[in-house]
């Protein structure tokens, strides 16, 4: 088995140069009757090498090679298993041409090599192979015929066969009722389309078939507004209704129909209309606000409205419903109105996330570390550098802490006045923060900090943040810093 | 077929009391799935999300773990094909006082009105299919990766979940990690210069072998193990879950590493890229055109697998420095400041989540998009598979990510799909 695959890149490079020829895949077909399972694995494989190198692109003989096979799959003395190799093998490389040979097993009485051959017109795609399909279709008595081929039918859009599918969602075996509905759903077409809404409309058959023939219909009909726009208003059941909303053409979702819908007692319809409404912006989608009296949102409600927000025009309005959303008692709402707040930006929006940096929640915080580093308000950089630069004050605090999740330039040097100056709490922050940021520079002024202080405590602070940070680094620079401050 | 009945008399506490680590399934008395109260996809913060685990082989254990004590969530039934497998956990329930629906029909599964969302945790062969017959029936999909065995099967699942308004959480759970998600910000934003070349670790498995056929066991229902497969004689080496092999080395069950770690490190490295919503130009099997297999984006960026990635499971290499990240953590930047920098704001930020199945249950409560969703399941399945595609055949194949079509190659074009066996259909 080891040289096995040097064995297969030898053959791989011969089969390029070489035409397919009978003997050679007779040989190989014959190890399909060998008594080690290894060789009849490697003949398979053997066996479609050969067949895609003479049938790769730009082989100027691969018809010739494909007759071959069809030849040998008609030889009474081929093997059911090499038959049931070739066939496979004709579903990836055959072509019209092949169609008759397979055709021909296809009305034989091996069952297994039926179904393979079955398979195979399938994949060939070509009128002949449909026509047998479809007369096959006639033909079959048994619901597993008549279910394989009604598969095969839809897959290849075989319109010449809605007829004698339509004959059968009629009939008494509701898995085969079922499967024509499918089959024309995937057929489409006018046809198709004029058959199933017919269908629809029939109050003998039974409700799971009609919303079958529902769902067949829009498969079929999803890009025909008019078709789409009457199962939403007709549809008898939420599922149906809510992949009708989901298809309805813009034009017929206008801000009445979204407003209707968000009134739907299914919520998963609701949820889509409120997506839809935040996303085309509808004026008076939250009328009352997120907080409304009249028909509340649910918690799931809101969170969408949350997370779509910076969606909504005008800016300010989102912004003042996200700052609404602060006060909150859900945790998921305060995060979703955060993450909304730093992708809106401006200045209302960077004073409430500042002023929400005095929480402390991990889930919080974790969105506000986002939210305060992606916003985009001019002046946020200089503004926070002011207040670090300032006295001492909660603020202060809070600033050092953004700068924790916002890089900003000129920063380090007043992080490490901070830290050496008599303000416990900015002190300890900025040691957090330099931390947080944690890059080598960093390290590099915590070390000189840490250097320079007489202080023993904060001394033993700074050690602990250099030692932790060179330990998260992990390069020899970085390691060589942490262990000279150990030996000073 | 239904194997067993559900006892609306047990408690979550009760079971919880009883032992996790052997249960798998229970139920909530007086907690009603939010479908059963008409409320569908509005699964508030008291309402539990009603859990349904289809597949429970070797991945599965964990999401039915997850469902039990997320505290979001309930599980109401199993499926699986194995009754062994599922008379050994109903057991186990039972001996703990509570009990689960089981079936060996996901279809039967899918239909019950009161399962809000389910675990796809099957061989690969069987996702597409199992996926959109849940959503079609309103069901979230947490579905393993890669999302699909073939791209078409792919565009289906993308189409099925817009159609029906459902949430889709492919397993790519290395998206919701910060490590992964810091690595691909700094590449996304250029901190190492422009990337030219990703090395990522996905390892071989052996070939497999034609196994001489035994006895079906009577436990085993095979005939829907191998579903829409073409129908090979039962060996249970064939059937087997194992990281190691099983059905993994099967193209026709799976797509080999190309779809088992491939579709780990490819989805980071398509997020790092900014390519979810488009992927690689041309797919170049090992052997052919140098000694690893690779692909390559349209602005030449090249991905190779099993290279030098310096013990790293992925290393992006820029014209001014690198970046190598891999699970538990394991992240180093050169520089290495550039580890924890902190983002600009204007750079652009990563969909952040730590923990891929929350963010799948607050996906299914505010209807919102997930961190790895269909769209991109989709497309960082389709790398897998046009990857095994190319070795396949023994040449390289070029894609236009674009239309989604391949280029000049009839044949690499029609494996976009396979046939399936009957009665096997993929629903829509």
């Amino acid at each position: 088995m080891k040289i096995f695959p040097s064995l297969l890149t030898l053959l791989c490079l011969s089969t390029r140069l070489l035409a397919l020829d009978a003997a050679q895949v007779s040989t190989v077909t014959a190890k399909f009757s060998d008594p080690s399972g290894d060789v009849q694995y490697a003949a398979r494989i053997e066996l479609d090498k050969l067949i895609d190198a003479a049938t790769a692109p730009g082989k100027n003989d691969s018809a010739t090679s494909i007759r071959t096979l069809v030849e040998i799959l008609a030889k009474p003395e081929t093997s059911t298993e090499a038959k049931k190799y070739l066939l496979r093998a004709l579903a990836r490389v055959g072509t019209a041409e092949s169609v008759p040979a397979v055709i021909a097993i296809f009305r034989g009485s091996d069952a297994m090599l039926k179904e393979e051959a079955r398979q195979t017109l399938e994949s060939l795609k070509s009128p002949a192979a449909i026509t047998a399909l479809t007369e096959a279709l006639t033909a079959a008595t048994t619901p597993q015929e008549q279910l394989a081929l009604l598969d095969s039918l839809g897959i290849n859009r075989a319109t010449n066969a809605v007829p004698t599918i339509a004959a059968l969602i009629t009939k008494p075996d509701p898995k085969v009722a079922l499967a024509a509905a499918e089959s024309l759903g995937k057929i489409g077409g006018p046809e198709a389309i004029n058959t199933l809404g017919k269908l629809r409309t029939d109050a003998t058959l039974a409700a799971p078939l009609k919303q079958e023939i529902d769902k067949a219909l829009l498969f079929a009909g999803k890009a025909d507004a008019k078709v789409v726009k009457k199962i939403y208003q007709t549809a008898g059941s939420p599922e149906v209704k809510l992949e009708a909303f989901l298809l309805l053409d813009p034009a017929d979702s206008s801000a009445a129909v979204i407003q209707d819908a968000m009134k739907s007692e299914d919520p998963s319809l609701r949820l889509a209309a409120i997506k839809r409404g935040m996303a085309a912006n509808t004026p008076d989608l939250l009328q009352g606000g997120l907080n409304r009296s009249t028909d509340p949102f649910s918690p799931n409600e809101r969170l969408v409205i949350l997370q779509n927000l910076p969606l909504l025009k005008p800016t300010e309005a989102a912004v003042q419903i996200a700052i609404g959303a602060l006060k909150s008692e859900a945790t998921e709402e305060r995060a979703s109105a955060i993450t909304a707040l730093g992708i809106l930006g401006g200045k209302p929006a960077f004073d409430a996330l500042f002023q929400s940096l005095t929480i402390n929640e991990p889930t919080i915080n974790r969105a506000l570390a986002s939210a305060i580093s992606r916003i985009d308000a001019p002046a946020a950089d200089e503004f926070l550098l002011g207040k670090i630069q300032g006295p001492a004050s909660p603020e202060k605090v809070l600033a050092i802490k953004a700068a924790a999740s916002r890089l900003i330039p000129g920063v380090r040097p007043l992080l490490v006045q901070s830290i050496l100056s008599d303000e416990k709490q900015s002190a300890q922050e900025s040691m957090k923060t330099l931390y947080a940021i944690g890059g080598i520079e960093e390290l590099k002024t915590l070390c000189a900090a840490a250097t320079s202080t007489t202080d023993a405590a904060l001394r033993g602070s700074l050690a602990s943040f250099c030692k932790r940070l060179a330990t998260r680094l992990a390069t020899d620079e970085a390691k060589q810093l942490a262990d000279a401050l150990k030996a000073d | 077929m239904k194997l067993t009945e559900n006892n609306p008399t047990t408690s979550r506490r009760q079971i919880l009391k009883g032992g996790l680590a052997t249960l798998f399934c229970g139920s909530a008395p007086m907690i009603l799935s939010s479908r059963v109260l008409g409320r569908a996809g509005n699964t508030g913060p008291n309402s539990l999300i009603r859990i349904g685990v289809i597949g429970n082989g070797l991945i599965s254990e964990g999401h039915r773990g997850y469902a039990l004590t997320s505290g979001q969530t309930s599980l109401a039934a199993l499926c699986d094909v194995n009754r062994q497998v599922l008379e050994k956990l109903s057991g186990q329930i039972k001996a703990n006082g509570g009990s689960c629906d089981t079936y060996t029909d996901h279809r039967e599964l899918c239909a019950r009105p009161d399962i809000d969302a389910v675990f796809v945790t099957t061989p690969d062969h069987w996702h597409a299919a199992m996926s959109i017959d849940a959503m079609r029936h309103g069901k979230d999909v947490y579905v393993e990766k890669p999302m699909t065995l073939t791209i078409d099967e792919g565009k289906a699942m993308c189409d099925a979940a817009a159609r029906y308004g459902r949430i889709v959480q492919v397993g790519s759970q290395q998206r919701s990690n910060d490590s992964f998600r810091k690595a691909s910000e700094l590449v996304l934003n250029g901190y190492i210069g422009k990337v030219h070349t990703i090395v990522t670790r996905l390892g071989e498995f052996g070939e497999p072998t034609q196994f001489s056929e035994q006895p079906v066991p009577e436990y085993l229902d095979y005939d829907r193990w191998l579903g829409p497969a073409p129908w090979e004689p039962y060996h249970s080496e064939r059937v087997l879950g194992n990281y190691g092999g099983g059905w993994r080395k099967f193209w026709e069950y799976g797509s080999r590493k190309n779809g088992d770690w491939g579709a780990h490190h490819f989805d980071i490295i398509q997020w790092a890229l900014g390519m979810d919503e488009s992927g690689p130009t041309l797919f170049v099997p090992k052997g052919v055109d140098g000694e690893h297999q690779h692909h390559i984006y349209a602005d030449g960026t090249k991905v190779i697998r099993d290279g030098d990635s310096k013990g790293a499971m992925i290393r992006f290499i820029g014209e001014s420095g690198e970046v190598h990240v891999g699970r538990d953590d394991a992240f180093v930047t050169i520089p290495a400041e550039l580890k924890s920098l902190a983002l600009k704001p204007s750079d652009k930020r990563l969909y952040a989540s730590t923990d891929h199945r929350r963010d799948w249950l607050q996906a299914i409560r505010t209807r919102s998009q997930p961190i790895c969703h269909a769209g991109i399941g989709h497309r960082t399945g389709t790398i897998c598979q046009l990857s095994g595609i190319a070795e396949r055949l023994g040449r390289a194949v070029k894609w236009d990510p674009a239309t989604e079509t391949v280029v000049d190659d009839a044949v690499a074009a029609r494996m976009t799909d396979r046939p399936r066996r009957a009665p096997y259909a993929l629903p829509f």
